[in-house]
């Protein structure tokens, strides 16, 4: 680790309009690694940031398919193998009784999945992360939008990243130390 | 007879999608986003047919009596018999007071339709809850009265929620499929997550009535589900449950699917001819049994 190693250049704006059209210059000039922080969900920023697709929804689906299978498979086991019961002479085999069950577990294990998705890929839970050295940065969770590009990869030049985010008018430039 | 519970199921349907049309734009107007800009035109096209779709109302209030088993006095015995409350039924039930409730629920939401045509009203949010509210209310009376009335033995406390939520589902698909042309593709992938939604909750209510019926068992409720699973028209039911729930809900759950705008729109048209098989499934096995 160099003792003035980067994690990356933040921008911090005024407005997530501001935040959208700089994210997209960014996109434009040919940062692949940029992040944004936003108090609030901004519709249209995921396109704008070009964020690649990952794996959480398959791991979602994933874990919705085995909920359902295996909640149904485990009624449709104890009502007709394991101790089959004559209830109001309804057939052993009563699939529409099984539908709730197998629907809430459903939606179960695709969070859970989803959840543990997540936090395996984006290496959550952590104590503390380079952004937190930026004094500016708590506004991030009140009224400001920031734009970070990562000092990551061998082209990654910090002087014309400075330069290329001045040319955006943020409302303040300073490098993120790793 | 088949004419007239042909015409009503396409006229309901017709209707459906006006009213689903308005209840999309009053629901953008209340929650906004980019979403519902290229369908505003088409969903406002489609509402402006109300009022000529509430004047061709009329052939079925004349019929009433061809339709409507209560509407024929000799046949007050075999509808009136095990129900809960026979005397409510008997009140409700009155041709002279369905007719004024019918025309009740046509001139208001031609009215709701004509006001939100109007430039003063076309974005108000406050408006628009107040349309939703009385969409909801006359909705769900006007769903029981015409089509559950077809057989006035049963009744179910989800239908005309179910129904509204079908009528949404048409009015938003037949947006679509009229504004496929236009829109980015961020826009596509917010309509495919709302017929989504939609999809889900039809589905979700549909079983629901369902499964509540098919656990009680009792003769009266079972009567409207066993034409409807224990004959041909079981092959309808099933047709319903896939084209209407599964395959849109598999084709959904992908993102590539629902931001082209080619499959949403193919999507959309596959769902409003379902939409009129589902129609077609609430009138017809009603009136012939």
């Amino acid at each position: 680790m160099k003792p003035d190693a980067l994690y990356g250049v933040l921008a911090e704006f005024r407005t997530a309009d501001a935040l959208l059209e700089a994210a997209r210059a960014a996109k434009a000039a040919g940062y692949r690694d940029v992040e944004a922080y936003t108090p609030f969900p901004v519709e249209g920023l995921d396109q704008a940031l070009a964020i690649p697709p990952n794996r959480v929804p398959l791991a979602a689906l994933v874990g919705g398919i085995a909920g359902g299978a295996g909640t149904y498979f485990l009624q449709w086991y104890s009502a007709v193998i394991d101790y089959p019961v004559n209830i109001g002479g309804r057939p052993l085999h009563s699939w529409p009784s099984y539908i709730p069950a197998t629907f809430e577990i459903t939606i179960l294990g695709a969070a859970l999945a989803a959840v543990a998705a997540m936090l395996i890929m984006n290496g959550l839970p952590r104590l503390t992360h380079p952004l937190f050295a930026v004094p500016e940065f708590d506004l991030a969770t009140r009224n400001r939008f920031f734009l970070c590009v990562r000092a990551r990869g061998p082209r990654f030049d910090a002087e014309r990243a400075r330069a290329f985010i001045a040319t955006l008018d943020p409302l303040c430039l300073c490098d993120v130390p790793a | 007879m088949k004419l007239l519970p042909a015409y009503l199921a396409l006229w309901w349907f017709c209707m459906g999608l006006s009213l689903g049309a308005l209840a999309n734009l009053w629901v953008h107007n209340l929650t906004g986003g980019a979403w519902g800009e290229p369908i505003r035109e088409p969903l406002l096209r489609l509402a402006r047919a109300l009022p000529w779709l509430a004047l061709l109302f009329i052939p079925v209030l004349i019929a009433l009596p061809a339709l409507y088993p209560w509407a024929d006095p000799a046949e007050h015995a075999r509808w009136s018999g095990e129900v809960a409350r026979p005397g409510f039924k008997s009140v409700w039930l009155q041709p002279g007071f369905f007719i004024a409730r019918s025309v009740v629920y046509l001139a208001l939401w031609v009215v709701l339709g004509w006001l939100t045509t109007r430039q003063a009203y076309m974005r108000s949010q406050r408006f628009s809850a107040a349309a939703l509210l009385v969409y909801a209310v006359t909705g769900t009376l006007a769903a029981i009265d015409w089509v559950m009335s077809l057989m006035p033995l049963w009744y179910s406390t989800a239908f005309g929620l179910l129904v509204l939520v079908g009528q949404g589902l048409a009015g938003l698909s037949a947006a679509i499929v009229l504004a496929a042309a236009r829109g980015p593709r961020l826009v596509f992938g917010d309509l495919g997550n709302l017929v989504l939604v939609y999809v889900l909750t039809w589905a979700y209510l549909a079983f629901t009535q369902y499964l509540v019926i098919w656990a009680g068992n009792l003769p009266h409720e079972i009567a409207w589900y066993v034409p409807r699973v224990q004959t041909g028209w079981a092959a309808v039911a099933v047709a319903l449950i896939a084209g209407h729930f599964f395959v849109p809900l598999l084709v959904l759950l992908s993102r590539d699917a629902k931001e082209a705008p080619r499959v949403l729109r193919g999507l959309a048209w596959s769902l409003l001819a379902l939409h009129l098989v589902d129609v077609c499934w609430l009138v017809f096995p009603s009136v012939a049994a």
